[in-house]
């Protein structure tokens, strides 16, 4: 008898637990789909590049800002040429590169001093954020604002604070050694701080997958998915992530983050908010959410915005040993950085900062995986051990997988309607076949990688650069 | 009562900022679209999937799968096909572009082929208009009173005139770059208006045309009208206007900088050094004595393009003891671009007074004194304070390289 009481509430706690994961798995993939939706009005909104005319215009101005583009490199030489180049041949009037060379190990510093003519300079920083000491500072002999900051091994953190150090611009442009910006890149990206100098902050960009395309003097031709199925998965999600997630918070002015990769900010509030903090892995993400906090709490007008245009084209991992350890990097980030600054949830002072932006990045973004990977497991278990009935599981991965396939074709076809960068509809259709398989399997391998991040995260392990095997891009030499 | 609730409503509109609106626009069409994705969803767990399969969550699962599924496929297909009618368009105009080129030239010649574009128009709207302002943009004279009168007979300049009325941001701009194409008497009135457009992007646009079509009057009202417009569209008309600077300085200029709000003025001032038009001292004297520190730095800079003599030297020596330090710095950068060795006693003095920005600044000066800032610079090279040391020694090094790097 009460064996069958115990196995009544067995199976009432384990529905009710079941339909709970149920009930947010659906919230997640609504509130995304909702803010995809809300992506696609303002996008097609505020589709507003320059024309080639006002390029042409801006180009000619004297009173475009000037800005600095850190480029970190750690052991990158086999992409350090390319995007160094590509940096130095980007369309803006007033423009210096500061690529920080941190005690890479391998010939990245020599290249850069055989491929750019550099001699060793007497410049020194300008800033006060507290770095490795910096060995030698090179520029170039030919006409190119190149400088090369060799400094001693601190981390991606510790890299970009010394480029700021060294930057002479009150703009600052963070980009990652292996990505390549669009020509007009930093023309679109200047665009909102130009409409609102006093109050913008920070703006990030889109980053893409760079895989395949064909690489022509520094920059991407021939926009095509990759030949390799991981990497149009990872395509498809950059897509859903930037411009489902990022154009709906920008809205609010609740953007917390602003891909490393690819981000403008204004140095005196960088340097005012105290730099990149070097003992967190997703130090982007940090530096954002701290301004968020820092001038909340002063109580100072801000901005933080994103942009869709200006895209970053970067060489995702085609490894899954890569990929596993670059997403638990990024989920130890998100978890270091929110747990850091966790006054700010549901904290009305902190606006819709704290009450949306914060509390969506809690409890779906930080804690989701763990979620979703225990709504898979006891969705399994319980089937096998038939404590539930087939219908909760089949409405388990409706909602699931139907629900992120929904979200990743929708953030295609907003690409489509916006964007538009392939314009081969082969193209559209192997990258909507990766939005549906990505589905099956890959998203789950990620949801368990992402579980292993939060915990890493929760015990506190530390890391440094994020290693990558470089692939180098696909350059074409044409004479 | 009713004052108060006045207050409460007056309060609650002007909480509603252009900003705030379009958010609440946002969220409202957001949700409508949610609501209609969710109705087929509900409505076929209602009729469709509850009367055949009696668990709920089944039923709900279904309706789901099948909403969501046929919305992906529905997806899919646009997507393909947008990009197929892409592909079929773009072979179609290629077709009929170099017939359409054909008729323009003739027509831009001298020749009547109204009724061909015309047909042309019918089925290739958008070629025909993407050649017309092709062709306008290259031709001049009678040739673009020939095209103009042709795009009045066409219809276009109709329709670009309501899309600058009318239209979106997009549109507004595209009508404003097409308007500014055809000849002044054609498009000038909406240009003008629209100039007061909300959009920073459409009242550049519209600028930029108005100074394509070239009227003095025209020139001297973006001027205007740029000083008090945002740095995005400052920016872009500063560009503009530069082959005008000339024609500026004489009357545009003086004028806006004897002016009693210190916004245009500090602008005016700015767009003159960003076009490095030397201004009268006549003009500057009363700026340097401005009382706002921005428009008395900017006056400064702007002395050097003047050149050198005793009252600019004596202004640049005051600007060296003004109390403000963005003052200091600017009369440092002006001394050093004009190798004023009288400035050096001053300029050292400020190495050690003064912030990062005027240190630099002073020091990169003294690099620029020849030997005897050099001797000075060499001093502060071994200076206890570290800062100072290694920008002495970076503004000595790059004053002692740079003549070489240009030889090499």
């Amino acid at each position: 008898m009460d064996y069958e009481l115990l196995d009544i509430y067995a199976h009432r706690v384990y529905f009710f637990f079941e339909s709970g994961i149920i009930l947010y798995v659906f919230l997640i993939n609504t509130i995304y789909f909702f803010l995809t939706i809300m992506a696609y009005f303002l996008m097609r909104k505020h589709h507003a590049v320059f024309s080639p005319a006002e390029q042409d215009t801006l180009l000619a101005s004297p009173l475009m800002p000037s800005i600095s583009l850190i480029v970190p490199a750690y052991n990158e030489a086999m992409t350090v040429r390319e995007s160094a180049g590509c940096m130095l041949r980007l369309n803006y009037p007033n423009y210096e590169v500061v690529v920080v060379n941190d005690g890479s190990k391998d010939d990245t510093l020599k290249i850069l001093i055989e491929e750019f003519r550099l001699y060793k300079s007497a410049r020194s920083a300008n800033g006060t954020l507290p770095t490795k000491p910096v060995r030698d500072v090179y520029e170039s002999l030919d006409p190119i604002r190149l400088v090369v900051v060799d400094k001693e091994n601190g981390g991606k953190a510790d890299s970009i604070n010394a480029g700021i150090n060294m930057a002479s611009s009150p703009l600052v442009m963070v980009v990652d050694s292996d990505s390549l910006i669009e020509r007009d890149g930093l023309l679109q990206m200047v665009k909102p701080y130009l409409e609102d100098p006093e109050r913008v902050i920070a703006i990030g960009g889109t980053v893409r997958a760079v895989n395949d395309c064909e690489v022509l003097h520094g920059r991407v031709r021939n926009i095509r998915p990759s030949f390799s199925w991981l990497a149009n998965f990872q395509a498809v999600e950059y897509l859903r992530a930037f411009f489902g997630g990022r154009v709906g918070f920008s809205l609010i002015n609740s953007l917390l983050i602003i891909s490393g990769a690819f981000g403008l900010f204004r140095r005196d509030a960088v340097l005012e908010a105290g730099g990149f903090e070097e003992s967190t892995i997703g130090e982007d993400m940090e530096l954002v959410v701290r301004m968020h906090h820092l001038w909340r709490r002063k109580k100072k007008p801000y901005r933080i915005v994103y942009l869709a245009q200006p895209v970053c084209w970067t060489e995702v991992p085609q490894s899954w040993k890569i990929l596993h350890r670059q997403r638990k990097r990024w989920q130890r980030g998100t978890v270091e950085s929110l747990w850091r600054h966790r006054e700010m949830l549901l904290h009305p002072r902190f606006g819709a900062v704290g009450l949306f932006a914060f509390s969506y990045f809690f409890c779906f973004e930080m804690l989701g995986p763990a979620v979703e990977f225990l709504g898979y497991f006891l969705t399994i278990m319980g089937l096998i051990f038939r404590i539930i009935a087939p219908s909760i599981a089949i409405l388990f991965f409706t909602v699931s997988i139907m629900g992120g396939i929904l979200l990743s074709t929708s953030s295609l076809l907003l690409e489509e309607y916006t964007d538009c960068r392939y314009p081969d509809w082969r193209h559209s259709l192997r990258l909507s076949i990766a939005a549906i398989v990505e589905n099956f399997g890959f998203r789950q391998v990620l949801t368990f990688w992402r579980v292993q991040g939060l915990i890493d995260g929760i015990k506190g392990k530390k890391g440094g650069w994020g290693a990558m095997e470089r692939r180098g891009f696909n350059v074409v030499h044409k004479s | 009562m009713i004052r108060k609730l006045k207050q409460c409503c007056s309060q609650a509109i002007s909480w509603f900022t252009p900003e705030r609106l379009e958010r609440a626009v946002v969220l409202v069409k957001v949700c409508l679209v949610i609501g209609i994705f969710l109705c087929p969803v509900w409505l076929l767990h209602l009729y469709v999937y509850s009367a055949r399969v009696r668990e709920l969550p089944l039923s709900l699962a279904l309706s789901f799968l099948t909403a969501q599924g046929s919305t992906v496929v529905l997806q899919l297909v646009i997507s393909c096909a947008l990009k197929k009618r892409e592909e079929v368009r773009s072979k179609s105009a290629e077709q009929a572009l170099p017939a359409i080129r054909a008729c323009l030239a003739a027509q831009a010649g001298g020749d009547h082929r109204h009724k061909e574009l015309q047909r042309y128009s019918v089925w290739h709207q958008a070629e025909v208009e993407q050649c017309l302002t092709a062709f306008l943009s290259a031709v001049d004279g009678h040739a673009r009173e020939r095209l103009t009168q042709l795009a009045i007979h066409l219809g276009f300049r109709a329709r670009w005139q309501q899309l600058a009325v009318s239209g979106g941001v997009v549109q507004k701009r595209h009508a404003a770059h097409c308007l500014g194409l055809l000849s002044a008497w054609a498009a000038r009135p909406v240009l003008r208006q629209m100039l007061s457009d909300r959009s920073p992007l459409v009242q550049s646009a519209a600028s930029l045309s108005l100074l394509k079509l070239g009227a003095a009057e025209d020139i001297e009202d973006v001027f205007r009208f740029s000083l008090q417009a945002q740095l995005l569209v400052r920016a872009m008309l500063a560009g503009a206007l530069r082959p005008h600077a000339l024609l500026l300085r004489e009357r545009a200029i003086p004028r806006e900088l004897t002016g009693k709000n210190p916004r245009p003025v500090l602008t005016a001032l700015e767009m003159a050094e960003a076009w490095r038009v030397p201004l009268s001292l006549a003009s500057l004297i009363p700026l340097l004595l401005h009382a706002d520190p921005r428009i008395r730095a900017t006056a400064i800079r702007l002395l050097p393009l003047n050149g050198l003599d005793d009252e600019v030297e004596l202004w640049v020596l005051a600007g060296l003891a003004d109390p403000q330090e963005t003052v200091r710095a600017a009369a440092a950068s002006a001394a050093s671009r004009m190798r004023m060795i009288s400035s050096i006693p001053a300029l050292e003095r400020l190495i050690d007074e003064a912030g990062d920005e005027l240190m630099n600044e002073a020091l990169r000066a003294l690099a620029t004194m020849g030997s005897e800032g050099w001797e000075i610079l060499e001093r502060n090279i071994l200076a206890p304070d570290r800062r100072i040391a290694a920008k002495a020694a970076e503004a000595l090094a790059m004053a002692q390289i740079k003549p070489a790097l240009a030889h090499l």
